[in-house]
């Protein structure tokens, strides 16, 4: 017989295991193979080698008051019976040793499924020494008997009172013994057999039946273990079918007409331009309708469905839309009875704003009036055609790439919509409007990066806004970095970065600076500095830089995590479920056992991983996070209600409560409506439950959608392209990234006239608000962790300052002065005297993490004509950024900036820059300009 | 048998035992502390039998027991919630635990070390084997596995050890 150097008999053979026949069959094996022998000697020196390894293990030892115990249970020297404990077990006393006392216990708590047999009254008067005689009778039995096995407990003797029936009884026990021994040494079958026999003798054995329970019992979790495996094996099985030829899950690419421009900031002050694509707003027109070069007809809009009047094709778009997709500016016409007043506006009546909600491709009906705020519907036309109205109870209108109807119960319906691919499902679109400069260029569409499912917010970006209309400007506080790490993800792959990827405050605010710690009770310290603005001469900049409450690492309250893991097919390529269980991981390392932590993943379900747990325990934990596989589709909306759950069940009054989501945002099953996904976190965060979002993935990575949760969800989103970048928001800035130290944070700046033109505001596009949504408290904003820093800038033209001023998108009434437009909650009508050279004054509101009202502090802002190049290290560098940002963006607003000036800028600015981060930035900076040929 | 003899009997057994009592103990539960309790349940359970009973077999009794209890225990501290699918797609890894992993990368190579990387059911029957001195049959009996998967166990444990110890020597040169 052949055998191989990898077959285990060798082992057997070397350890002695092999019976005569089979060693000698090897033996002679041995003389003829080399490799055999080798193969043998191997394994004997490992074998040495272990045994002399065990041997010098260090030995472990009860301890001696566990010896103590021990040593009580054995048999004293004289023959009182021991007292009734409740782990006592009774041994025998007698001098004999065959002679055993069982008794039942119950809360023998080391036998909880083998106690012992059970005493029964003995039939002597006297118990005790009818026990004591007892045993001596068999004591003498078994001496007569000789060594044997065990002897006979004690039985219920009333039973059986023959003495034939003691003999039974005392043999059935015996059996039973024996039964219980062949029980514990696993041989259920003899073990039965035993009992059996123990039963048949003395049916009331109470030992005997026991044991068969067991037997049953052990027998049946024996079976249904097995079941399982092969039920789970099945299951996996067939998963494996049918995953496979699937492979990865994506989704299909958008339909080519998807190059719409959405629109639109949720919240707006007014000032929001709506933006056509080149194709859409083309509608055809008759009659009178006149030539603009918008000719085309675009049967792809589908303008035809649902359009009930004749003329339909009358419904003229927007007048004005040019080819070149510039915007339609739907205006107000001169007579009032055009109007169509949906009420009237709070905000200037020139202001034309309507809003409403679409979803893709279906009809909806909802209040133009979107958010319960009367708008005014103004239509003008531009000179060039005029829109003709369609049937006679609704007026009909274009705006880009949907038709309204506006009825006169000022409800509207969406009747019409381009077929395309939504960012999200919510929109609000507008008519555009009032006064600002209204920039064309950068509004244009240009060659966007539509590869891939990749999932952009489109925002216009903030224009220049004069402070006589809009003195305001209220904002909520942000600190997601994920735009940089996205950035730098493109960069480092060698491609440029799609526009809407490009996020300016999230450059910004991806570098830490060096703001002064807040003093006093306030969690945070304000720092506004202005000097001159690089890219036009004229401008100044305003930096505003809040910094939170710096919090030692281990000043970090007791925490309540739980991470809630996408493990989707989608998510098995390296960078992404790898990487986050290694982010992970160094986050549980840096745990105290004041923190839990738990772990919900979701895939085509969702389940807890982990109950939470004590970070005491980390190597549960660690081990949890390892078994953790990507496979499936990917259902988030369970995912999320299961991890507030255990949020919300393990809640740490006073401490730190946080889901730390990971994915790559690519739902597909389930709520896999973005907005149910969305209004599903909104509820959360309501629990007191905070949101850190960690975003991973390329090519179907949903940045829109994972900015959305964690806006909405009270909390930080920030993207993960490396283990560095996990290192730096998860450890480096570990506080401020889990412990928010205020909630619901927004400023409201007031410009003063006297001294400011107009002024704007350096991305935050997603995080404007309405003026009045400062004071409410009921409005979420952003929030700040401990020792985040968060920076805006602003671009202010000085008074004084020649500039156009901006035609306003609304001509001045003809035949009614125009009133001042009135902010709620200050009554100015006239710009007061100026007293001082303040430029602005800067209001915040905060509440505590747990809180719901919010506290309001004050700052005025003075002028002190600093030049750019004597402000501060961290203004310039916060400028250049800003530069890099506007460049990125091909924005129309960057002046005469460069890459080469960014560089410049940021080079001389880099300061300490301990970690590198500038320094990469300028590499960045660099990197950006090779690619980008197209600009200067 | 009198009653010195048992005492003798359990003391003896005791010293002989105790100590790779508590290392399988500890190699199951993974907690010394609760290894103790175990074992000296064990022990008190011993205590109960006779020593004819036993005789021939205590070895392999005081193993069985052992790790009877140490299951128990180890079922009873086990709070994982049970999952539909999720579990099947999150299978367990048969690696050990990253700390343990940690460690073993970590710190210089010891056989012991070496072992503690294997998988548990190999790591129990070679512990059995080589510290207690089991044979096959015995451990079979303990663990409740045929004697032909007992004997692979330890053939493909010795192999890995092997191997891992070759490599370090290499490096080492």
């Amino acid at each position: 017989m052949k055998f191989s150097p990898d077959d285990p008999k060798l082992t057997a053979y070397v350890l002695g295991e092999l019976d005569k026949t089979e060693a000698a069959a090897i033996e002679q094996e041995l003389k003829n193979s080399a490799e055999l022998r080798q193969a043998v000697d191997e394994i004997r020196a490992t074998a040495e080698f272990l045994k002399t390894e065990f041997a010098t293990e260090e030995k472990l030892s009860l301890s001696a008051q566990q010896k103590q115990t021990i040593a009580a249970e054995l048999p004293p020297t004289n023959l009182i019976p021991m007292p009734k404990r409740k782990i006592a077990v009774f041994v025998s006393i007698s001098a004999i040793a065959a002679a055993v006392m069982f008794i039942l216990t119950w809360g023998f708590r080391f036998t909880s499924t083998e106690p012992k047999l059970a005493t029964n009254p003995s039939p002597y008067k006297y118990a005790q020494n009818a026990e004591q005689a007892k045993r001596n009778e068999l004591a003498a039995q078994k001496n007569a008997e000789g060594e044997k096995a065990p002897g006979p407990a004690v039985q219920p003797a009333d039973v059986h009172n023959t003495a034939q029936g003691q003999e039974a009884v005392q043999n059935s026990t015996k059996l039973a013994h024996d039964g219980q021994l062949l029980f514990e040494m696993g041989k259920l079958d003899q073990a039965e057999g035993k009992l059996r026999e123990a039963k048949k003798l003395n049916a009331d054995s109470a030992s005997a039946q026991y044991y068969l329970n067991l037997i049953e019992e052990r027998r049946f979790r024996r079976s249904t273990a097995d079941h399982e495996l092969v039920e789970k094996q099945k299951i996996v099985d067939v998963a494996k079918e049918w995953n496979e030829p699937l492979g990865r899950q994506t989704l299909p690419s958008s339909p080519p007409l998807t190059q719409n421009h959405k629109v639109i900031p949720p919240t707006t002050t007014g000032n929001r331009v709506i933006v056509l694509d080149e194709t859409a707003g083309v509608f055809p027109s008759t009659g009178n309708a006149n030539p603009t070069p918008s000719q085309k007809a675009e049967p792809s809009l589908g303008l035809e469905a649902g359009l009930n009047s004749p003329d339909s094709a009358s419904v003229a778009a927007a007048a004005g839309v040019s080819v070149n997709g510039s915007l339609a500016s739907v205006l107000p016409s001169t007579k009032s009875s055009d109007y169509y007043g949906l009420g009237a506006g709070k905000q200037d009546p020139n202001v034309a704003t309507a809003s409403g909600r679409s979803h893709f491709g279906s009809r909806t009906t909802g209040d133009l009036n979107g958010r319960g705020e009367a708008e005014r519907l103004a239509i003008r036309k531009t000179g060039a055609a005029t829109t003709t109205l369609g049937s006679k109870n609704a007026k009909e209108y274009a705006f880009g790439n949907r038709v309204v109807q506006l009825g006169d119960d000022q409800r509207g319906s969406i009747v019409a919509s381009t077929r395309g691919f939504y960012d999200d499902g919510v929109e609000d679109f507008e008519v555009p409007v009032a006064a600002g400069k209204i920039p064309t260029r950068s509004l244009r569409q240009k060659n966007y990066d539509r590869s891939g499912t990749a999932r952009y917010p489109q925002y216009i970006e903030n224009a220049f806004e004069s402070v006589v209309n809009a003195p305001l400007s209220t904002v909520s506080i942000d600190v997601d970095t994920a735009s940089y790490a996205n950035v730098r993800r493109f960069l480092s792959q060698n491609q440029m970065p799609p526009r809407d990827a490009v996020r300016v405050e999230e450059l910004i605010n991806y570098f830490t600076y060096s703001y002064p710690q807040p003093q006093g009770s306030d969690p945070f310290s304000v720092n506004m500095e202005v000097a001159g603005c690089p890219w036009n001469k004229e401008h100044r900049l305003v930096r505003v830089g809040l910094k939170g409450k710096e919090m030692a690492q281990d000043k970090r309250p007791p925490s309540n995590f739980v991470f809630l893991i996408d493990v989707s097919g989608s998510m098995s390529p390296s960078e992404r479920l790898p990487l986050i269980k290694q982010a992970l991981r160094m986050l549980v390392k840096k745990m105290t056992e004041n923190d839990r932590i738990g772990i919900v993943v979701y895939a085509g379900n969702a389940g807890v991983v982990l109950e939470s747990t004590s970070c005491v325990n980390k190597e549960k934990i660690l081990e949890a996070l390892d078994r953790l596989e990507a496979g499936g589709s990917t259902n988030g909306g369970d995912g999320i209600e299961k991890a507030y759950a255990l949020a919300e069940e393990n809640f740490i009054k006073g401490g730190v409560n946080r889901v730390i989501l990971a994915t790559d945002g690519d739902f597909n099953v389930g709520i896999s409506d973005q907005n149910a996904l969305v209004n599903l976190i909104q509820k959360k965060a309501k629990s007191g439950v905070f949101l850190s979002a960690l975003g991973v993935g390329t090519d179907n990575y949903k940045d829109a959608l994972m900015q959305k949760l964690a806006d909405k969800g009270n909390g930080n989103y920030h993207y993960l392209d490396t283990l560095e970048e996990a290192q730096k928001v998860l450890i480096q800035q570990m506080n401020g990234t889990l412990v928010t130290i205020a909630k619901d944070v927004k400023i409201q700046i007031e410009f003063n006239p006297a001294q400011v033109q107009s002024y704007r505001l350096i991305g935050y596009e997603k995080r404007i608000m309405e003026a009045q949504d400062f004071n409410n408290d009921k409005k979420d904003a952003g929030e700040i962790g401990a020792g985040h820093t968060v920076t805006a800038l602003y671009e202010i033209v000085p008074t004084g300052v020649d500039e156009e001023e901006p035609r306003p998108a609304v001509d001045d009434l003809k035949y009614q002065s125009k009133p001042r437009r009135i902010t709620p909650k200050t009554d100015r009508r006239e710009p007061r005297s100026d007293d001082s050279n303040e430029l602005l004054t800067l209001k915040l509101r905060f509440k505590k993490p747990d809180g719901d009202t919010s506290k309001l502090i004050e700052f005025p802002l003075h002028e002190n004509g600093k030049k750019f190049s004597n402000a501060s290290t961290d203004f310039r560098f916060a400028t250049a950024v800003a530069g890099f940002g506007m460049l990125l963006k091909d924005s129309e607003y960057r002046g005469n900036i460069g890459y080469d000036q960014v560089r410049e800028l940021a080079e001389g600015a880099k300061g300490d820059d301990k970690e590198g981060y500038r320094s990469e930035f300028i590499n960045l900076v660099k990197k950006a300009k090779s690619l980008d040929r197209n600009r200067e | 048998m009198n009653e010195t003899a048992k005492a003798d009997w359990v003391r003896s057994a005791l010293e002989r035992h105790e100590s790779s009592l508590l290392r399988y103990a500890a190699s199951i539960t993974g907690d010394a502390e609760r290894a103790r309790d175990i074992v000296q349940d064990t022990f008190l359970r011993m205590c109960a039998e006779e020593p004819a009973a036993l005789e021939g077999k205590l070895t392999e009794w005081l193993f069985i027991v052992c790790r009877n209890r140490a299951l128990d225990v180890q079922r009873k501290e086990k709070r994982m919630t049970p999952l539909t699918e999720i579990d099947l797609e999150t299978r367990a890894s048969a690696d050990p635990s990253p700390a343990l992993a940690a460690e073993t990368r970590d710190t210089t190579a010891n056989a012991l070390q070496f072992l503690n990387a294997l998988p548990p059911n190999q790591r129990e029957v070679i512990r059995l084997k080589f510290q207690s001195g089991l044979s096959y049959q015995e451990i079979s009996r303990v663990t409740e596995l045929s004697v032909t998967n007992v004997g692979f166990l330890i053939h493909t444990g010795i192999k890995t050890l092997r191997q891992k110890m070759n490599t370090m020597e290499r490096s080492a040169r």
